[in-house]
């Protein structure tokens, strides 16, 4: 653990499933920071600190960011591609959480260099592990160059 | 065409007619082969030669022959009458078989002169004829046999594919017949070929029976044998053939002809010679006798006492009556007895003494000087024709000199013995012994270089010793004569007249006789033959023609017969492939290239069918001949490289594509009948191409909709597990806000899945025709669409504006309704903080198109996302109400109607347009309108 906690950017447009996530996290207490945007559009806004989020402290840079794919306005698959291609970006490791076990919306986000795929389980008790194990994973043992 | 038609049905018609007359000619004609053999086999056992023969002194068909003829003529019989028996066919072709080889071995033993006895098959026969033996065959029937043999063989059993045997067995029999003829002509004009030779001739019922056995075999290979009507294709080369064995038949027959009448000229002139000859000879024999019996009975007196001592009684008594009595009767009786003109009695001074005749003639000093020319020789003297002047008539005189036989042979006087040429000479020697017109007998003798005629002349009656002539004429017959020669010439007569005369020496005597004829006269028999000749000629020479005529119509009509039988088979499968090629729904088009200094630059259409028409609305009329730079109006010729690599190669070529100026699609099958050449055959695939189009958007959107329900329903789905989850913890928690919560989240995600169904049901019966087409005003549906979201209208207070277009639509009433309330109920939920919130509900014309709008001043759209809005579930903000079905619903409606739909937007906040066709029903109405 380095000394910030990591800023995790949650792109979701359903507020069910953030809440989800949100509590997920909070129960591991895992302290770190979560901001949450509704559509692709809002992401890239906040990646690039535009519109409503013009100001740097209120947007600080993520260290992970979990990306649904469907997304109002701007698709998830769209914001991966822009995140992917951009230098200053691209090192955010990207983990697609999605309903879908489309095996198309696989390949497309592997092939636009997502970090890792996962399909968000219809069973509570496996959805719960999920988080768990994306925190210590991603937060926890997942090596990070910054 | 028609002509050639004609002619094949006379031929079908004449067919069953020709069969059984040549099935008759042959069976007749093998009949006359078996007959001769029979004929000839009797005639040796019998020892009748003639009836193997014909004549005595002609060659008799031998007996190996005879056989020969009765077994082939009986093989062209079962052939006629056992067509299908096989032993039959085995027996015939058997005897065909080995009769070749065994006629082969007798020519060559034949030709080399050995003659086998086993010819005679058991008979003792011996004889020659000239210097050949009878009864053994002639190589030349040998080889006849072995060719009557290979032709029947050739025409046995002839297969489709082997038509060269049978023509061959025809060619073979033509030949027999041809070699047959030869000979039996060689008969006809009584020079037999090869007699006289080393080498046995063949008889002349040999050569009948050839003939007959030749004809049998023709008509036998005839019916299989194909002729040339045709040679490399050509009717010239083929008549020049058929005029070539005309020409050597004519020559044939015009040698034969010509060598006949010379043969016939040669032995009738030599016939006439020898008649000349033998008339002349006969004549000189008597002649010869004439003058012997005159020398006789001057002899009588001469050196007769008797009358020798009457006459010198008389003379040395005149006046002795008796005396003078005595001697009248003897001279009386001399002149009676042998018909002299005179006698009478000169003495020795040349008076006439006494005489037969009361007459008194003064004597001529020429018969004075004769007289005294006796007397001094003592010889009776024959004094040759004279006369005294030119007056008088001929004479011969015969003196007989008288001496006093008792005194030392004292002359008496001279008794004369006149003779009348006229009264016997004369006759005879103009009598000729058969009738003639000009022939007759001369007599003449020389006197110094010119020649005198003694005899009255059958055209000249004043001819004797009046008529003379040099000697010097070489070609007189008659100074011939008188100059020796003793054989017959030719000539030219006192007349002038050409001659043959015979000639000969009268011997013991001054004269010479010559019995000629006219070469006229003999040459008018000749003649009469040559004009016989002529005639025959002729005849064989028309009949040649004639034959050859036949047998070029003959195969002209088969020729035809097949030829009309391929045009009727072409015209049938041209039949076919036209009614295919015009009836076939895909259009077909037959181009040739055009090349410009070997580049391909452009190609014309030759000819289309009516499909081309109609796929393509080019008329057939404009198409053929049309350049097709020109035709569709696209100034370079379409799809010219692909067409010029068929055309080039030759390679077919398979393609689909849009072709711009029709806007449709077409699959096209090119192929190359030519160098230059190629045919396209194209099918209209627009509407499959549209299908295929439609399709696949309803793939793409059957994708779409199933990947839009995996996750849009397991969205809600994972929520409400999920949430379950926190509330059943949460509860034994007991902590009261976060199950409110808990229940909230599920609440939501239970609704949310209710909506998605309920419009995933109304997106499912977009998709089906619910109600039957009619016809409806744009202000009836939008007024529908208003009174069905006057509600939310109401409640946000959005002024809604309807233009007032007479357009009439055309089409399900509901479905069109819902476009427009759609749209309005989407314009109302993103009216967002407008003062003043308006919807402008109206048509527009662009073009053709009728497009009709809905415009509104709220809160618009970023035109990033104006495709996106279509999209199914698709929502630009999350937090609205809805699914995000409406607009995806409204496209697929326009959809159904061939129409687009689009929107156009000056940003956020700055409203938006929803513009939208529907040409389907749009313009189905103005036609409905129209009827």
């Amino acid at each position: 653990m380095k000394g910030e906690p990591i800023v995790i950017l949650l792109v979701e447009d359903d507020p069910a499933h953030a809440e989800i996530v949100r509590r997920n996290l909070a129960d591991f207490r895992i302290a770190n920071q979560l901001e949450h945007v509704a559509d692709g559009q809002a992401a890239l806004d906040y990646l690039y600190r535009r519109g409503d989020f013009g100001n740097p402290d209120c947007s600080p840079r993520p260290g992970l960011i979990l990306l649904d794919l469907r997304l109002p306005k701007v698709d998830g698959l769209e914001v991966l591609k822009t995140i992917k291609t951009d230098t200053e970006l691209s090192r955010i490791p990207v983990v697609i959480l999605t309903t879908s076990a489309a095996e198309a919306d696989m390949v497309k986000a592997y092939d636009s260099h997502a970090n890792s795929y996962l399909v968000k389980p219809v069973d509570y008790s496996q959805f719960v592990k999920l988080m768990e194990t994306i925190g210590y994973y991603w937060l926890v043992w997942n090596e990070h160059p910054y | 065409m028609f002509q050639s038609t004609k002619m094949y049905c006379d031929a079908m018609k004449s067919d069953t007619v020709w069969d059984g007359r040549i099935k008759l000619l042959s069976a007749i004609c093998g009949l006359v082969a078996v007959a001769a053999g029979a004929l000839a086999l009797a005639g040796w056992i019998s020892g009748i030669l003639s009836l193997a023969g014909f004549a005595p002194n002609r060659i008799p068909m031998a007996p190996s022959t005879a056989l020969f003829f009765m077994l082939f003529g009986i093989a062209v019989l079962l052939r006629l009458y056992l067509p299908q028996s096989r032993p039959a066919w085995w027996t015939c072709t058997l005897i065909n078989a080995a009769g070749g080889v065994v006629a082969l071995l007798l020519a060559i033993l034949s030709s080399l002169e050995i003659h086998p006895a086993f010819e005679h098959i058991g008979m003792t026969i011996s004889g020659t004829v000239g210097a050949n033996p009878i009864g053994h065959m002639s190589p030349f029937t040998g080889l006849c046999f072995v060719i009557a043999s290979l032709s029947y063989l050739g025409s046995a059993s002839v297969s489709p594919s082997r038509h060269w045997r049978a023509t061959a067995a025809w060619w073979l029999a033509s030949l027999l017949i041809v070699a047959s003829t030869v000979f039996l002509l060689a008969y006809l004009y009584g020079t037999p070929l090869l007699y006289g030779g080393p080498v046995i001739p063949p008889a002349v019922t040999t050569s009948t029976a050839f003939f007959a056995l030749g004809i049998a075999l023709l008509a036998l290979s005839a019916p299989m044998a194909k002729l040339p009507y045709r040679v490399n294709g050509t009717e010239k080369s083929a008549i020049r053939l058929l005029f070539g064995v005309f020409v050597i038949l004519a020559c044939g027959i015009l040698v034969a002809g010509y060598l006949y009448f010379r043969h016939f000229e040669e032995r009738y002139r030599l016939e006439a010679e020898s008649r000349l000859s033998a008339i002349a000879d006969m004549k000189v024999a008597e002649l010869v006798l004439w003058r012997r019996e005159r020398q006789g009975d001057g002899a009588v007196i001469h050196g007769n006492p008797a009358f020798s001592a009457l006459v010198r009684r008389f003379f040395s008594n005149p006046g002795d009556q008796a005396a003078a009595r005595e001697l009248k009767d003897w001279i009386s009786r001399i002149q009676d007895a042998y018909q002299y003109d005179k006698v009478f009695l000169l003495d020795t001074r040349n008076a006439e003494r006494i005489s037969s005749s009361t007459i008194r003639e003064p004597v001529s000093p020429y018969l004075a000087h004769n007289a005294a020319e006796a007397l001094r020789s003592g010889k009776v003297l024959f004094v040759d024709f004279h006369r005294h002047s030119k007056d008088e008539p001929i004479r011969l005189s015969l003196l007989v000199p008288i001496f006093d036989e008792t005194e030392a042979r004292r002359a008496l006087g001279v008794l004369v013995l006149r003779i009348d040429p006229g009264q016997y000479l004369y006759p005879f020697i103009s009598r000729w012994p058969t009738p003639s017109k000009s022939a007759e007998t001369l007599l003449v003798r020389r006197e110094g270089n010119e020649v005198v005629y003694l005899n009255e002349l059958r055209f000249n009656r004043k001819a004797p010793l009046s008529l003379r002539l040099p000697l010097a004429r070489k070609n007189l017959p008659a100074a011939r004569a008188v100059l020796g020669s003793a054989e017959v010439l030719e000539g030219i007569d006192y007349r002038g007249l050409p001659v043959i005369a015979a000639l000969r020496p009268v011997p013991d005597s001054p004269w010479f006789l010559v019995a000629k004829m006219e070469k006229a006269e003999i040459y008018t028999s000749i003649r009469e033959r040559l004009w016989f000749v002529i005639l025959l000629v002729a005849t064989l020479l028309i009949s040649a023609g004639a034959s050859v005529g036949l047998v070029w119509r003959a195969q002209g009509a088969a020729f035809y017969k097949e030829k009309v039988k391929v045009e009727q088979e072409r015209l049938e499968s041209e039949r076919k492939f036209r009614t295919l090629f015009e009836t076939m729904t895909e259009g077909v088009a037959l181009h040739e290239m055009i090349y410009v200094d070997a580049e391909p630059v452009d190609y014309r259409l030759t000819t289309v069918n009516p499909a081309f028409e109609r796929h393509t609305g080019v008329t057939v009329e404009k198409a053929e001949g049309a350049l097709a730079s020109a035709l569709f109006g696209t100034g370079t010729p379409p799809y010219l490289n692909e067409y010029e690599q068929v055309a080039r190669t030759g390679e077919p070529l398979i393609f689909e594509t849009f072709f711009a100026p029709l806007k449709k699609y077409f699959h096209i099958a090119v192929n190359s009948p030519g160098p230059g050449l190629f045919a396209t055959v194209f099918a209209d695939i627009t509407e499959r191409k549209q299908q295929e189009k439609e399709l696949q958007e309803k793939n793409a959107e059957l994708e779409r909709f199933a990947y839009t329900v995996s996750h849009d329903l397991k969205s809600p789905l994972v929520t409400v597990k999920t949430f379950l989850g926190y509330l059943e913890q949460d509860m034994l928690d007991l902590d009261e806000a976060r199950v409110r919560q808990d229940i909230g989240y599920i609440h939501a995600a239970a609704d949310k899945m209710g909506n998605l169904l309920d419009e995933l049901l109304e997106m499912s019966r977009v998709g089906r025709m619910v109600n039957p087409p009619v016809y409806v005003s744009f202000c009836e549906l939008v007024e529908d669409a208003l009174g069905a979201v006057a509600g939310s209208i109401a409640e946000s207070g959005v002024e809604v504006k309807v233009d007032n277009a007479a357009i009439s639509l055309y089409g399900d009433r509901q479905r069109l309704v819902e476009i427009w309330q759609n749209l309005i109920e989407n314009a109302v939920k993103y009216m967002g903080d407008q003062k003043s919130p308006r919807i402008i509900v109206g048509t527009e014309t662009n073009g053709d198109d009728t497009v009709f709008f809905v415009r509104d001043n709220g809160i618009g759209i970023d035109p990033r996302y104006v495709e996106k809005i279509f999209g199914l579930f698709e929502k630009l903000n999350p937090k609205t109400e809805g699914s995000g079905l409406g607009l995806a619903l409204v496209k697929r409606i326009v959809a159904m109607y061939h129409g687009a739909i689009w929107v156009e937007s000056d940003g956020v906040g700055k409203g938006a347009c929803f513009r939208f066709t529907l040409p389907e029903a749009v313009n189905i109405t103005g036609k409905g309108e129209d009827a």
